[in-house]
């Protein structure tokens, strides 16, 4: 009897001290995100990350990219609401990229071309910075905290120095001006993931075939993306076009987890859609950090942003160890191919399951 | 009671009738321009600095907070917060500009990354006029400035003495900063200055501060402002501090007029006051005698041209909408010595 009890009590120690290591071992991330919506890739991208019970996500710094940065806000404390984790933090970013504006940027494109997706800019549904109207999803009720985002990004990564993984959805504002501010920003945190960049993709979206190194994040804002890229951090990863190409978003997945009933999958079922030309962008990013065996394929080269303000401007520079320039550049870690099979089977039950509570310290 | 009571909402009067200024510096010291303007609004009676916030640029930040925090203490003023800002400029740094100059010529004066005197960032060289035992604030000066424009809306002059990274940060962190302010008033840009100085002779467009950081200035300079003042390099270059008025400085024998006198170097070149007369021409607008209104921005093309004035004319300007900016071109310069070395030898107004 006295041996069962000591077994006994072994089993309950080992147990409790493998669930206190699981819930040590929580990766704290930071998601910069573009939060537009409802559903799409901005919105899954943190509900990815979000759902899966590895990530402690310390809270959402939100910038203007694909929508406003008020409407964005807006349909993120939304989402947040209706899946019950209104604990994470939403916090306001900047309005507008650094040194781009739209006026010159329409007048850019009279000389250059028409770019195909301008985000907030796109002519079609362009509307003042600080409209948001009544949201599809329904109006939020929650509020940003007050802090702004680059003041946030500094102080997390200060309060959990090395541990914090930055995660990039969108044009790279927020994140400049953390650098700004703080130089030591970068080799403070963990590493940056990013979607973001083009060098080459196979492709007949026209986004891409006739101006292969032209990406919507990098482009947006260049001079944030040439201040990040640039900058020490210990270790970068970047999602380019080249592989979300390779990534279509089907409306099989979104049947998929529609077949659960969790607040998640409500949520996807009912506001997601497959538009043309429709990547996974954003989740694959994701995902390929919750679990890197969904990459099989990834190239280091050395990444920068054109800015001169002619053609090339936003476009994505690259290089390899043996040709780079003289200037300080940062090795990259460029994911080029997936298994797609994986990465779909992550994104429905991930999106199905019920989502974790707030991680308790 | 009732002459008590006057005698206080008269003082009230007078307080609340003082103009508010944040000062954005690269203090630059011991002594010159760098901090000898900040001396000029500290001295000024009517005037009441919120803080001083500082950029790299003549020096690198760190070096400058320990230049400024110890001017205020040798002055009696170290109420005034001395906030730090950004060390580097937004987009480009010193190994660019190497590169940069490898093309396009060498600049005659490269401030924090002038060859001739540079050093690591946030190492602080040995101090001629003692170390500060006093500290900065740790607030950030972007978070100061944004944070000073909401409490006082339409109330604050912001006056720039240096390249203009912590302005463009605050715009960019909240895009309502520049209207909430009363007006920005800077020492920058150049347009055509009539002089043998070799430094303008062949890059009559280029000036220290744009130069630094272009981007920043260009982010400032479309701003929407109430309204902007410049004192660029055309001015400027009419001035001169002289080794007569440091004397007649000196004589007063306050600690501030002894550290004036005693850091104060004669020309040619480093005599101009360039930062003392923007901020003694908003103290006393009279001290210009003429002006122009032109639109300006920087040239951010990465070639020959970066960092370069640009200035339209309302015929002529471009589509992009921007205020216009009130440029100073000439002014009194007897006048302005005159009231330079009368604050200089004055008392120094105690804190509120």
């Amino acid at each position: 009897m006295r041996f069962f009890r000591v077994w006994f009590v072994l089993a309950v120690a080992l147990l409790f001290l493998s669930s206190m290591c699981l819930a040590q071992e929580k990766q704290k991330v930071i998601i910069d995100q573009d939060g537009a919506g409802p559903a799409g890739t901005d919105q899954q991208s943190i509900l990815l990350l979000i759902q899966s019970p590895k990530t402690d996500v310390l809270g959402i710094t939100i910038v203007t990219g694909d929508m406003w940065l008020d409407e964005e806000l807006a349909h993120t404390l939304r989402m947040l609401e209706l899946i019950g984790r209104t604990d994470i933090p939403v916090v306001r970013g900047a309005e507008n990229p650094l040194v781009r504006e739209r006026e010159d940027t329409l007048l850019w494109e009279q000389r250059y071309g028409l770019v195909t997706w301008l985000g907030a800019w796109t002519p079609s549904v362009y509307h003042a910075p600080d409209f948001v109207g009544n949201l599809a999803e329904g109006n939020p009720t929650t509020k940003p905290i007050k802090e702004n985002a680059a003041h946030f990004l500094v102080r997390m990564v200060r309060k959990y120095p090395n541990q914090v993984t930055i995660y990039e959805g969108g044009p790279m504002t927020n994140l400049a001006l953390a650098i700004s501010l703080d130089p030591e920003f970068p080799s403070l945190a963990k590493e940056l993931v990013f979607m973001g960049g083009s060098l080459n993709p196979q492709t007949n979206d026209p986004e891409f075939t006739n101006n292969p190194r032209h990406e919507f994040n990098l482009w947006f804002d260049p001079e944030a993306a040439h201040i990040v890229l640039r900058a020490n951090w210990k270790k970068i990863v970047c999602t380019p076009v080249d592989v979300s190409v390779k990534a279509p978003l089907t409306q099989d997945l979104i049947d998929r987890i529609r077949k659960s009933s969790t607040p998640a999958a409500r949520y996807i079922g009912q506001y997601a859609k497959v538009y043309s030309y429709d990547y996974m962008w954003d989740e694959l990013a994701a995902a390929a950090w919750l679990d890197p065996s969904i990459i099989t394929k990834t190239e280091t080269r050395f990444l920068d942003v054109d800015l001169d303000r002619g053609a090339g401007y936003g476009n994505v520079l690259t290089w390899n160890a043996n040709d780079k320039p003289k200037i300080a550049v940062q090795p990259v870690e460029i994911q080029l191919d997936l298994d797609t099979a994986k990465l779909y089977k992550l994104f429905v039950d991930l999106l199905s399951a019920t989502t974790p509570p707030k991680t308790t310290p | 009671m009732i002459l008590f009571a006057c005698l206080f909402i008269c003082t009230c009067g007078w307080a609340q009738g003082k103009r508010k200024i944040i000062i954005d510096q690269d203090c630059s010291g011991p002594g010159g321009s760098n901090l000898q303007a900040p001396l000029v609004l500290i001295q000024s009676p009517q005037v009441d600095v919120l803080g001083i916030t500082v950029v790299s640029g003549d020096q690198w930040r760190d070096e400058e907070v320990a230049h400024m925090l110890r001017l205020l203490e040798i002055i009696g003023r170290t109420d005034i917060p001395v906030v730090p800002g950004a060390v580097f400029p937004l987009v480009r740094n010193r190994e660019e500009s190497l590169l940069w100059q490898d093309r396009y010529g060498t600049v005659a004066y490269g401030g924090a990354w002038d060859p001739r005197w540079w050093h690591e960032p946030f190492v602080i060289p040995p101090m001629p006029e003692g170390k500060p035992t006093t500290k900065p604030s740790s607030e950030d000066a972007a978070h100061f400035l944004i944070r000073m424009v909401h409490q006082y809306p339409h109330e604050i002059t912001i006056y720039e003495g240096g390249p203009m990274t912590d302005l463009a940060l605050a715009i960019s962190l909240d895009s309502q900063f520049p209207s909430l302010a009363k007006e920005l008033v800077f020492m920058g840009g150049s347009l055509n200055p009539h002089t043998d100085d070799p430094e303008f002779t062949n890059n009559p467009r280029h000036e220290f501060n744009f130069w630094f950081d272009p981007d920043a200035a260009e982010i400032v300079l479309r701003a929407a402002w109430n309204k902007i003042i410049c004192t660029p390099t055309d001015i400027s270059i009419k001035t001169r501090m002289t080794p007569a008025m440091a004397r007649e400085i000196e004589s007063s024998g306050t600690p501030l007029a002894r550290y004036v006198a005693r850091y104060f170097q004669p020309g040619p070149g480093t005599d101009y006051m360039w930062d003392e007369l923007a901020a003694a021409a908003w103290v006393d607008p009279t001290l210009i005698t003429k002006q122009e209104t032109r639109y300006m921005g920087v040239d951010l093309d990465r070639g020959a041209g970066y960092g370069n004035t640009l200035t339209w004319t309302k015929d002529d300007q471009t589509k992009m909408h921007r205020e216009p900016v009130d440029i100073q071109i000439d002014l009194d310069a007897e006048r302005f010595y005159r009231m330079f070395v009368s604050l200089m030898r004055a008392p120094t107004p105690p804190a509120k």
